[in-house]
């Protein structure tokens, strides 16, 4: 286990804000284990499955009708470099999870491609998460999870799944693709949770 | 981006299992497509080296390196063969 370690460590502002083990880039790399699906947004949706079969489904310009946040936000790869300051447009899964009434404990996002990772529902709670439509005021290439993606800012960033398509809602956890492979299952950068022991 | 062959992760597979393994052959869990590991397709970079099968897309295998190993999957490999033409 990881010893905590957020706060001041003596060496400015930028230690406060960069978790262990990371280093600072002002590029975006590109993260993908699989080939990049291009999703036209005609045919895009985005669909939360209860755990008891009930679906909710929105369209493109049914999740571009309702209220969008502008989150401002760091970023933090479990590769090792952190990004500061992004800045995205999306719904608040919030808003989204208002829609359906669910007892679920636990979250799998499922994604074009056949990606999914998985996370407590808790943590796409209070105002933690979106579906990200837009980056740095342009729509989100295909490349960075375009037409949408995931945003879960404060897990590390394979959590924030690309090309998300659902995310079911489940009594029991079942872990994604990374977190199956060896990556931790929660992923708190300021734990420094890379691997599944640590 | 387009996917590269499997003998990208030529370096990543002899490091986990200790000799060569581009040659070795396995067997795909979803289409039985037998073929070396050196025909598997990868994409990246990513979190992590992952092999899909060339016929059907399927991930084979992924491996994580860590700091001090490297933690591998099998999930879609019923058969890993080093035999020379991997028994064949
Ligand atoms: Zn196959």
């Amino acid at each position: 286990m990881a010893v905590i370690s957020r706060g001041f460590t003596g060496r400015g502002q930028t230690s406060n804000r960069l978790p262990p083990g990371q280093t600072l880039t002002t590029g975006f790399p590109v993260l993908t284990a699989g080939p990049t699906p291009h999703v036209s947004t005609a045919d895009w949706n985005f669909t939360l499955l209860t755990e008891t079969g009930t679906e909710h489904t929105w369209t493109w310009t049914e999740l571009r009708d309702l209220p969008q946040d502008s989150p401002h936000t760091d970023i933090h790869c479990v590769t090792g470099w952190s990004k500061f300051d992004t800045d995205w447009q999306g719904v608040s899964l919030d808003i989204l999870l208002a829609e359906v009434e669910t007892n679920a404990q636990f979250a799998q996002a499922y994604c074009h491609g056949g990606y999914t990772t998985n996370l407590p529902l808790a943590d796409l709670r209070g105002g933690q998460a979106w579906i990200a439509h837009t980056f740095d005021g342009a729509p989100l290439p295909a490349e960075h999870g375009g037409p949408a993606r995931l945003l879960v800012p404060h897990l590390y960033f394979w959590k924030s799944a690309k090309w998300v398509q659902g995310i079911r809602l489940l009594e029991h956890d079942q872990p994604g693709f990374w977190e199956r492979a060896g990556y931790h299952n929660y992923g708190d950068p300021w734990r420094e949770q890379r691997y599944w022991n640590d | 981006m387009p996917p590269i062959d499997g003998n990208a992760a030529a370096g990543t597979l002899a490091a986990f299992f200790g000799r060569d393994m581009t040659a070795a052959h396995g067997l795909c869990a979803a289409c039985d497509q037998h073929a070396p590991l050196a025909e598997a397709l990868l994409y990246g970079p990513a979190a992590g080296t992952a092999l899909h099968c060339r016929t059907c897309g399927n991930l084979l295998m992924t491996m994580i390196e860590a700091p001090g190993g490297i933690i591998g999957a099998m999930p879609g490999l019923t058969r890993l063969d080093t035999r020379p033409a991997g028994g064949v």
